[in-house]
């Protein structure tokens, strides 16, 4: 069970359960308040051995120690770092927000939020609100994206548990059901007052049970929905689009053609099991997307004129992604109303597209995730929602070795040549067939040519990792802090000092594998 | 839609002058009669000169599926570049001029063609210049393991269950055409990306499959529980294509793990293999599985070497509607105004001017992959209704036709008045008309 116990005693688990059922429509965290809020949260600390220590960071010394206070303990405690695992500021999410999506990668995988000023045969100038103005050598430059997510952004996140709200099961008439009713005998054994459905930890979304998620994104007619999923004990996930999240109104009750006053599910066709006519009522007019270990499919979800939920399944190729037991995959959902066609990439390959004979059946604007298996969790992170070019084979798939490539914000125009230097918003271009002279406000991102970065170093021992509100990663050898300014130094940046109102996290142990990611309690 | 003659918007008559006596009338029924098209009158009825028949005869035009003319004799035309009319037609050919308002086309089937631009889509460059690995089927002693096939006049045939392979022949990048043709019925396997080359046991590689009951494309392999797994299915029967044949084409990028499959011309769809590990085979082997009085016939194969970059930058698709853009070879993509076709070094060129750039950007005609002009406002993209299908690749939808003995005089919707070679005639099918009058 994880419940908060009162405040005061040392060691507690915390976890931020998704608020249920929100009235209304819930406006999402497309852009975070980039005024920095300390609304009194507390930070928490984990230990390499799975302690956990609620209290406030009060800043890092030589060694490095870590000091913190609690209020059940007089005096500051003063931990060593090689203890710890974790700390993350407020909740883990952070007192400031930054705004700009604009970033730069190192080669080292680090992120840095950024605005992108200049740029020059050695030197390219971000101007961040974390750091200041920093000068990265250009040889540390993977990516440098001044608007990354191409069309229109629509949503980020999941930043705040308030945008999501938990879906009640229904039964196949509409009326809600207890989950017991709803899911199969193997959750019997759930406690009454089992863990929350859904845990908002860290920046993403953790799946107790089988219970949905849902938000308004105001998914567009060519919408693009990128997120993340990590999961453990076998994939089984179900992500329904462009929903609605209410089925259509039943039809008047008694008239003479005999019409119910609920939909019946007796007249569901043929292979529509009692599961996808209670997902049709959950969602409503739809898609889902079904992806297991070893298939996808999706699933058209309408109603008839008696508001009897219809469902059926699109055909198309259905590949064998052959997803691992535990792991994560980038899933990339491309949908066009116009067009009726949903293509799916997964870690940037594509996998197949459907064709819906009958026109596009989803008419909503709601994103719902669930974990359909009892056995398994979920998580959800990195959720981006643009609008979508239509464009299958997107911009995106040039890569060159020796060349730098530019991106432009359209998803079609691409450019490869040479960067020579970035000057009062401009790009400077040499490129196949002319000299180019390309604003920032046009460029997506530009993928600096590979034969020209360097390795990176190995982290040192006592390196430690931030990440930022929303999307932000740096690796740094930390000197000194206070609560509010870490003074550390950068392999590629040297010296900085970060302002850690921006920092949600300090990972001291990292690592990339999912079981070490994995953790939603903070 | 199954293709019929119109009662009314045909509208033409053939000259009676001396026709080769080798087309082939489909009719809706399986039945197929081979003589000389005389005309098609303005009620729909076909008139066909048959040996076979004492006089000219008519065929009612919602008997008719198609009619195939026959091939004249002479050298393989072809064009290195295919021009996408706005209504999605389609005619190979190549770029002569080309300045702001309108460009000519040269082609071997209609000469020089004068065309607006405001009614091109894309012009597709350096299409045909694969290169050929394989012409076959070729000579039975090129082939191993023949068993129960045979070559009849350049055919390879089998009325049995036998298999016939050839090792070591494709690219890895490549592009495979047959032609499958059958008596009664098909029964027929055509394995590739294989180095197993035998009918039993398990591989990795994919196989094309015609039968009775349909034509799949399908994934084999030999881990896991599945045996194999379906990746393409066409809803057409063998029964529905005409004369008893289809041709098949089927383009493999392994690089992309993806796989294009045609049939008769027409693209079924690209499927990307569903298993991590890509065959990576370079043999064929053809299987027969006739039984009774069921008769395969393999009389085409071709083996070309792909080039799959230019292709995958082709399937892109316009973009910015409002704009001209350029894809060239390397995959780069411009979008701004194209001005001219000019020449410069010795090399023909495409001069785009570009928001970003103070020059016109002059791009090769031979580093292009794919022009697209932008799209007309007014245009409400006109289609005819007699389907022209041109030898050698393309397509036109005529509104109007007149055949004389070596030409056949045309109205194209958007084009206007055309004089095309009858040699360039591949195929006819007449689509029902909106007015069933």
């Amino acid at each position: 069970m994880r419940s908060n116990p009162p405040s005061g005693r040392l060691l507690r688990r915390s976890a931020m359960a998704v608020a249920g059922l929100l009235a209304g429509a819930l406006i999402p965290s497309a852009v975070a308040d980039g005024d920095p809020q300390d609304d009194g949260r507390p930070d928490l600390l984990r230990f390499t051995n799975g302690d956990a220590l609620h209290g406030a960071f009060r800043g890092l010394e030589n060694g490095p120690r870590l000091q913190w206070t609690h209020p059940g303990a007089r005096d500051p405690i003063v931990l060593d770092t090689k203890t710890l695992r974790r700390l993350a500021f407020n909740n883990g999410r952070a007192r400031a927000s930054l705004v700009d999506p604009s970033h730069v990668v190192l080669s080292n995988g680090d992120r840095i939020p950024g605005r992108i000023l200049e740029l020059d045969a050695k030197h390219l100038t971000v101007e961040t609100r974390f750091a200041g103005t920093l000068a990265i050598p250009r040889q540390h430059v993977q990516l440098a994206a001044p608007n990354p997510h191409g069309g229109e952004l629509l949503v980020l996140g999941p930043l705040n548990p308030k945008d999501w709200r938990i879906l009640e099961p229904t039964e196949p008439d509409g009326s809600a059901s207890s989950e017991n009713d709803e899911h199969p005998p193997e959750d019997d054994h759930k406690p009454v007052d089992s863990d929350p459905p859904w845990v908002f930890s860290g920046g993403a979304l953790y799946s107790n049970g089988q219970q949905s998620v849902a938000a308004d994104v105001q998914a567009p007619d060519m919408a693009r929905f990128r997120f993340e999923l990590a999961w453990r004990n076998r994939l089984s996930a179900q992500i329904a689009f462009h929903a609605t999240l209410e089925p259509p109104p039943p039809a008047p009750p008694g008239d003479e053609n005999g019409r119910n006053d609920k939909p019946r599910p007796g007249n569901a066709p043929r292979g529509q099991s009692s599961q996808m006519t209670a997902d049709a009522m959950l969602y409503g007019p739809c898609y889902i997307l079904t992806v297991t270990s070893g298939y996808i499919q999706l699933l058209r979800c309408t109603f008839d004129d008696d508001a009897n939920p219809i469902v059926s399944r699109l055909n198309a190729f259905r590949p064998n992604l052959q997803l691992k037991d535990t792991g994560k995959a980038a899933f990339d959902l491309r949908c066009n109303r116009s067009e009726h066609a949903v293509a799916l990439f997964v870690n940037g390959h594509f996998v197949t597209r459907w064709t819906d004979p009958d026109g596009y059946a989803g008419t909503g604007t709601h994103l719902a995730f669930a974990c359909r298996s009892s056995s398994a969790s979920l998580r959800l992170s990195d959720l981006v929602v643009t609008s979508w070019n239509g464009m299958i084979d997107s911009a995106s798939s040039m890569q060159a070795e020796d060349r730098d490539v530019v991106l432009l914000v359209n998803g079609t125009d691409r450019y490869s040549g040479n960067l020579e230097h970035i000057e009062n918003g401009l790009a400077h271009f040499r490129g196949s067939y002319a000299d180019m002279h390309i604003p920032l406000d046009v460029i997506q991102e530009i993928r600096f040519a590979r034969d020209q970065t360097s390795d990176p170093p190995e982290p040192a021992r006592d390196a430690i990792r931030l990440a930022l509100m929303p999307r932000g990663r740096l690796t740094v050898t930390p000197a000194q802090s206070d609560r509010s300014v870490l003074k550390a130094r950068h392999h590629a940046l040297g010296p900085l000092n970060l302002d850690l109102r921006y920092a949600r996290l300090i990972e001291f142990s990292f690592s990339d594998s999912i079981l070490d990611l994995w953790d939603e309690d903070f | 839609m199954t293709p019929r003659l119109p009662a009314l918007a045909f509208g033409l008559a053939f000259a009676a002058a001396s026709l080769p006596a080798q087309d082939r009338v489909s009719l809706r029924d399986g039945s197929t009669l081979t003589g000389a098209v005389r005309r098609i009158e303005s009620n729909g009825k076909v008139v066909v000169e048959s040996p076979l028949a004492a006089r000219p005869f008519r065929i009612r035009g919602h008997s008719l599926e198609s009619i195939s003319f026959e091939s004249q004799p002479g050298p393989r035309r072809s064009h290195p570049q295919l021009l996408h009319l706005a209504n999605h037609d389609v005619l190979p050919g190549a770029t002569t001029r080309l300045d702001a308002e309108s460009l000519t086309f040269d082609t071997w089937y209609a000469g020089a063609i004068n065309i607006s631009r405001s009614i091109v889509h894309s012009i597709d460059f350096g299409v045909t210049p694969q290169k050929l690995v394989f012409d076959g089927p070729g000579l039975l002693s090129d082939w191993k393991e023949h068993d129960d096939w045979e070559l009849e006049d350049g055919r390879l045939v089998c009325d049995t269950g036998g298999a016939i392979t050839k090792p070591r022949i494709l690219p890895r990048q490549f592009i495979l055409r047959f032609r499958i043709e059958w008596e009664n019925s098909p029964n027929f396997r055509l394995y590739f990306c294989d180095d197993h080359l035998k009918r039993h046991g398990h591989a990795d590689r994919y196989y094309f499959e015609v039968n009775a009951a349909g034509i799949q494309l399908k994934r084999e392999t030999k881990d896991g529980g599945r045996r194999w797994f379906s990746l393409a299915t066409s809803p057409r029967r063998p029964r529905e294509f005409p004369n008893q044949a289809i041709d098949v084409e089927i383009r493999v990028d392994r690089d992309r793990r993806l796989l294009h499959l045609y049939l008769d011309g027409e693209k079924l769809g690209r499927y990307p293999d569903p298993i991590a590990r890509f065959p990576n085979g370079s043999g064929i082997m053809l299987e027969s599985r006739a039984g009774g009085d069921m008769r395969n016939i393999i009389p085409l194969i071709e083996i070309y070497e792909w080039d799959a970059v230019s292709q995958f930058r082709r399937s892109e698709g316009r973009g910015n509607p409002s704009l001209d853009a350029i894809v060239d070879t390397h995959g780069e993509r411009y979008s701004g105004r194209i001005l001219e076709l000019i020449e410069k070094d010795g090399h023909p060129r495409i001069a785009l001017e570009s928001a970003f750039a103070n020059d016109p950007l002059l791009v090769k005609i031979a580093d292009i992959s794919t022009v697209y002009f932008k799209e007309s406002a007014e245009l409400d993209n006109p289609r005819g209704s007699i389907h022209f299908d041109l030898r050698g690749g393309g397509k036109l939808r005529l509104s109007s036709l007149a055949m004389g003995a070596d030409t056949l005089k045309a109205r194209h919707p958007l084009l206007g008045d055309l004089e095309l070679r009858r040699a360039a005639l591949a195929q006819l099918r007449v689509a029902e008309p909106a007015n069933k009058e």
